[in-house]
């Protein structure tokens, strides 16, 4: 029975597998052309793609443009064909930035579907003190890179609060390195992305529970089902969607991760420069006096196939997991 | 109505809140506390304490000496309105159109919107820069303000609200001779206003926060906003954590103060705007 | 219907082009009088500290030339090569810009700076031979200099007594040569290990000057650092580090977080700037209390860092820009700025001025008296050719030679080689 449920929630909250569902029955289409001029969609959209034309796009062929010169920021440079990319691909700099930010995606993106709905379950009730949690859960979301990355570095570095607390605690005789070691900095970098986004996801979240109908958790209660088989038989196929998205939300942002790191390794790559991420590296190169924006252009280009090959990955499993 | 009880399941959950209380919020609030710690406190001191021994206000009264802060909160202000009421106008419309409508061409539209989520932003900056640069609005705040009006992160949320609507809704609608404006404003707006409170939150504190962009385009003093005004606290010649401390706790209280004050209309915006049969 | 609709639309986004239009107009430039002309000045993090001598400057100024207006803009210290570089690929460069010399040098090597040799052919001599140096460039049109030196940074070797004391060490006779600074350090390693370090900061490229390595060769053509002598400073760092007197933490840090670490009190000595005396004060008040100061570590010649004002060239009012320019870094008013700021004159007669000689016996004067007789022999080490990349390179291979993962001969030779590569282009 409770399996049953599972499936007309399955339905009823997943908008695209309701859609493909029900339109061929109902024939909805056909209608609503019926009662609406060709041009109505374009009125809606005229003014977003204008911004997205101007403001994205349009830099973004200038981008493309760029990666096949040797220009500088203060020089226009020459066609050079692919040999930015060549140099790209060689430079042992761009290989560490990789690694970086694929480790940084392929751990944050787990974190940021599970972790947040966990607390959206936890909060999701209708008191006072639930609110105030839900309310105060959000803060981190709301204090933005620049401050909890001044934030976090006080609290990290050697003698911060955290390693002064471990001390106190006698826990630890040396300070540990948060800020110095390699793979300790990507960590620490990763708490602080937590930190700001377990509130974000969570909201995400928030409207997503508030779709599942009561009565699936109570049908379930019946059945004997307790909070954690709920959670596991409703409230995740429930938000299977909303998780889908997140997923692929939070794991693009951990890949193109850039304040947190930059924020605590004070704008350098951390210890040798083996903390650099995809975003810190196109920074480095295409900005500033000595901006090289012929290669930094090579390198956003194929940054951008990176991303858009996870984002394809992502949608292939979807849609694998639907069949 | 249920009964009060208390289960080993509700000790958990409290138990549970608390502990992430104190990792979430616990941080800023130390910031308050060495906000207030004079030159008397060690800050360094192990194990750490929490209440000022030299407690004092100098901090704060340094920040306001030093930079015109409520000034650049101001400028922040004004950046963030637009861009808060820009991203609703862009987002619900164009998440209408493709959450909702069948046309030719719609998925051409959906994959150059959505295809622009996946360019890094910081790709651009200098391109963006001279676009904007094109459009003599360099310097000014709606050169802040005008790349980030349509977001299509936001065109996504709304879209998948719009999607979540029950056909029947709009079908009777239909039926009784609306058109699609009609149906968007009448029907389908108040079914998402959760959404687009989310949106506007989110909208909120990406502006608030926006750091890199303001620092591109504005040169003038007058026209800074707050983030880049906090990080001339970072003086070249001497930093204070203290200092910075105090800084970080004042540009805190707006944004923390405008989302406690909507935080309900936030989330039960959230809850409602849901669908329940 | 549907047509009147578009029409709407139309004239409501002409509308808006027009609002945004005339938003632009109102913000830009808005000197009404035409006779004048303004000239802007773009400082570097100096607002928030040195207002009113700023304001001051800028008054004496209007009033000797009546005609000529400044506007004051002050950036934030993070990012300002960032802004100078989107300002000059905008064409866009204030005035009069405040600069380090290697902005100077890629400004000028893209034409984006003026040749101030050739508007002020005489005022050379007005300024001391090191600091001079550092703004004349060779191969760019016109060789001559391309930025008027303004104040100078530098500083003394900075020593915690109660570190010292506690570790058996004299605190009479503080080393005077890098031998006994590094022997010093190997001393302190059998009685302090563990508890303290040495130092908290890696060599920069000014060091290995102020160490007797070649950093250029003569000609200016290619770095030279990685020669023995230069590998030599690296592996008394490495050693340093294996002995415990140099945490990884320190190794990590940046440039404000070495005196973090030093004002944290774990850390024996640091090569610091006259104005840490002051950070020192006011946010460490134990370590002031225990504070030695000593003469930095050289081979005679002082590594200095200057700041120095340029003029754009594509500025409208060159003549009144150089003129404020000059103004500026004139004697007077560069004295009068080194006295409210703990920096020095580029001057060549600013170090002359009985306030650099007066030693009332405080710590200050007596920093100030001590580090101001080392201005007019010191250099600006830091070669302008070596570039941010070069120098943030650097950094990175001297944090893993320290830390051991690669050989002090390695990381020189992958930061000379790259560097000369960028130097090449």
């Amino acid at each position: 029975m409770s399996l049953a449920a599972n499936q007309k929630a399955g339905a009823r909250v997943t908008p695209a597998h309701d859609a493909d569902q029900h339109q061929p029955q109902k024939g909805k289409g056909s209608r609503s052309i019926s009662t609406m001029k060709p041009w109505s969609p374009w009125l809606f959209l005229i003014i977003p793609i204008i911004f997205t034309l101007v403001f994205t796009i349009y830099p973004f062929l200038n981008t493309i443009r760029l990666s096949f010169t040797n220009s500088t920021l203060l020089r226009t440079g020459k066609f050079v064909g692919l040999s930015q990319y060549s140099a790209v691909l060689a430079d042992t700099k761009v290989h560490t930035a990789l690694l970086n930010s694929t480790i940084y995606a392929l751990c944050m993106a787990p974190c940021m579907v599970i972790l947040p709905l966990i607390l959206a379950v936890l909060v999701n009730k209708k008191t006072k003190i639930m609110s105030f949690f839900r309310t105060a859960f959000y803060v981190p979301a709301v204090a933005g890179s620049v401050i909890s990355g001044l934030i976090w570095t006080n609290m990290m570095s050697a003698k911060g609060l955290v390693n002064a607390i471990f001390m106190g605690l006698k826990w630890i005789k040396e300070p540990i390195p948060f800020l110095q070691d390699r793979w300790l900095l990507l960590f620490s970098a990763m708490l602080v992305t937590i930190w700001g986004g377990l509130g974000y996801y969570m909201v995400i979240y928030l409207a997503a529970l508030a779709n599942i109908d009561d009565s699936l958790y109570e049908a379930a209660s019946i059945d004997g089902a307790g909070p954690v088989r709920q959670f596991i038989s409703v409230t995740m196929p429930g938000c299977r969607m909303t998780m889908v998205l997140i997923l692929l939300l939070s794991s693009i942002a951990a890949f193109r991760v850039f304040n947190e790191v930059y924020m605590l390794t004070g704008g350098t790559g951390g210890m040798g420069g083996k903390d650099v991420t995809m975003s810190m590296l196109i920074m480095r190169e295409g900005t500033g006096l000595t901006a090289r924006t012929g290669y930094a252009s090579a390198l956003s280009i194929i940054m951008f196939f990176i991303l858009g090959i996870i984002t394809s990955i992502e949608f292939y499993v979807q849609r694998k997991a639907d069949n | 109505m249920r009964a009060n009880r208390i289960t080993p399941g509700t000790v958990i959950r409290y138990l549970a809140c608390t502990v992430l209380f104190i990792l979430l919020v616990g941080p800023i609030i130390w910031q308050v506390s060495l906000a207030f710690k004079g030159r008397g406190d060690n800050i360094y001191a192990i194990p750490p304490y929490f209440i000022p021994k030299d407690f004092t206000w100098d901090n704060f009264i340094r920040v306001f000496h030093q930079i015109p802060i409520l000034h650049y909160a101001l400028n922040s202000l004004i950046v963030t309105i637009i861009n808060v009421v820009g991203n609703l106008v862009t987002a619900t419309l164009a998440g209408y159109a493709l959450g909702r409508l069948k046309f030719p061409g719609k998925k051409l539209v959906a994959g150059f919107i959505f295809g622009c989520m996946l360019i890094p932003g910081e790709t651009v900056l200098v391109s963006q820069f001279l676009t904007i640069r094109g459009l003599h609005l360099n310097n000014s705040l709606l050169g802040v303000v005008l790349p980030g009006l349509c977001g299509a992160m936001n065109i996504l949320l709304m879209m998948t609200a719009f999607a979540s609507i029950p056909h029947e809704l709009e079908e009777a609608a239909e039926v009784d001779g609306a058109n699609v404006w009609q149906r968007f404003i009448h029907i389908c707006l108040p079914q998402v206003r959760g959404t687009a409170m989310v949106v506007a939150i989110f909208s909120f504190v990406g502006a608030w926060n926006d750091f890199m962009w303001p620092l591109v385009v504005i040169g003038d003093e007058s026209k800074y906003t707050l983030t880049i005004g906090l990080n001339k606290l970072k003086g070249a010649f001497v930093t204070d954590p203290r200092l910075i401390a105090a800084g970080a706790v004042i540009a805190l209280i707006p944004i923390i103060i405008f989302f406690v004050a909507f935080q309900r209309y936030f989330f039960d915006g959230v809850e409602t705007g849901g669908v329940k049969e | 219907m549907n047509t009147t609709r578009i029409t709407k639309l139309i004239a409501a986004c002409g509308a808006l082009a027009m609002m945004t239009g005339l938003a632009s107009c109102g913000s830009s430039d808005k000197s009404a009088d035409k006779e004048n002309s303004t000239i802007s000045f773009q400082t570097k993090n100096l607002e928030s500290v040195y207002k009113d001598y700023f304001n001051g400057l800028i008054a004496k100024f209007e009033k000797q030339n009546p005609g000529i207006k400044v506007k004051w803009i002050d950036q934030p210290g993070d990012g300002y090569a960032n802004k100078l570089s989107t300002d000059a690929a905008a064409n866009q460069l204030p005035d009069v810009m405040d600069m380090m010399p290697k902005d100077a040098y890629i400004l000028a090597k893209s034409g984006a700076i003026d040749n101030v040799s050739k508007a002020n052919p005489d005022i050379e001599k007005e300024y001391t031979k090191g600091t001079w140096k550092s703004v004349t460039f060779k191969g760019f049109g016109d060789d001559g200099a391309y930025a008027y030196p303004w104040y100078l940074t530098l500083g003394p070797t900075f020593y915690n007594k109660k570190i010292l004391t506690e570790c058996g060490m004299d605190t009479a006779k503080l080393p005077d040569s890098w031998e006994s600074y590094f022997e010093a350090s190997h001393q302190m390693a059998a009685t302090c290990k563990g508890k303290y370090q040495w130092s908290a900061a890696l060599p920069t490229i000014g060091t290995f000057g102020e160490y007797g390595a070649e950093i250029m060769n003569k000609d200016q053509t290619k770095f030279t650092f990685n020669s023995p002598k230069g590998v030599e400073l690296v592996q008394h760092y490495v050693d340093m580090y294996k002995d415990g007197m140099m945490s990884k933490e320190a190794v990590a840090a940046s440039g404000s977080q070495t005196t973090d670490l030093f004002k944290q009190g774990s850390v024996a000595t640091r090569s610091g700037f006259m104005y840490d005396l002051k950070d020192f004060k006011q946010n460490a008040p134990e370590i002031y209390k225990n504070l030695a100061v000593a003469p930095a570590i050289t081979r005679g010649h002082q590594s200095l860092n200057a700041e120095v004002l340029a003029v754009s060239s594509q500025s409208k009012h060159k003549d009144a820009a150089h003129k404020f320019a000059a103004f500026v870094t004139n004697n007077t008013n560069q004295v009068d700025f080194a006295k409210s700021s703990q920096t020095f004159p580029s001057t060549a007669k600013g170090v002359d001025d009985p306030y650099f000689r007066k030693d009332d016996g405080s710590l200050e004067s007596k920093t100030l008296v001590m580090l101001a007789a080392n201005i007019k022999n010191g250099e600006v080490m830091d070669p302008p050719q070596f570039i941010q990349s070069d120098l943030d390179e650097l950094g990175e291979q001297l944090q893993q030679a320290v830390i051991g993962q690669i050989s002090a001969k390695q990381a020189l030779d992958t930061a000379v080689k790259d560097a000369n590569d960028r130097l090449a282009q």
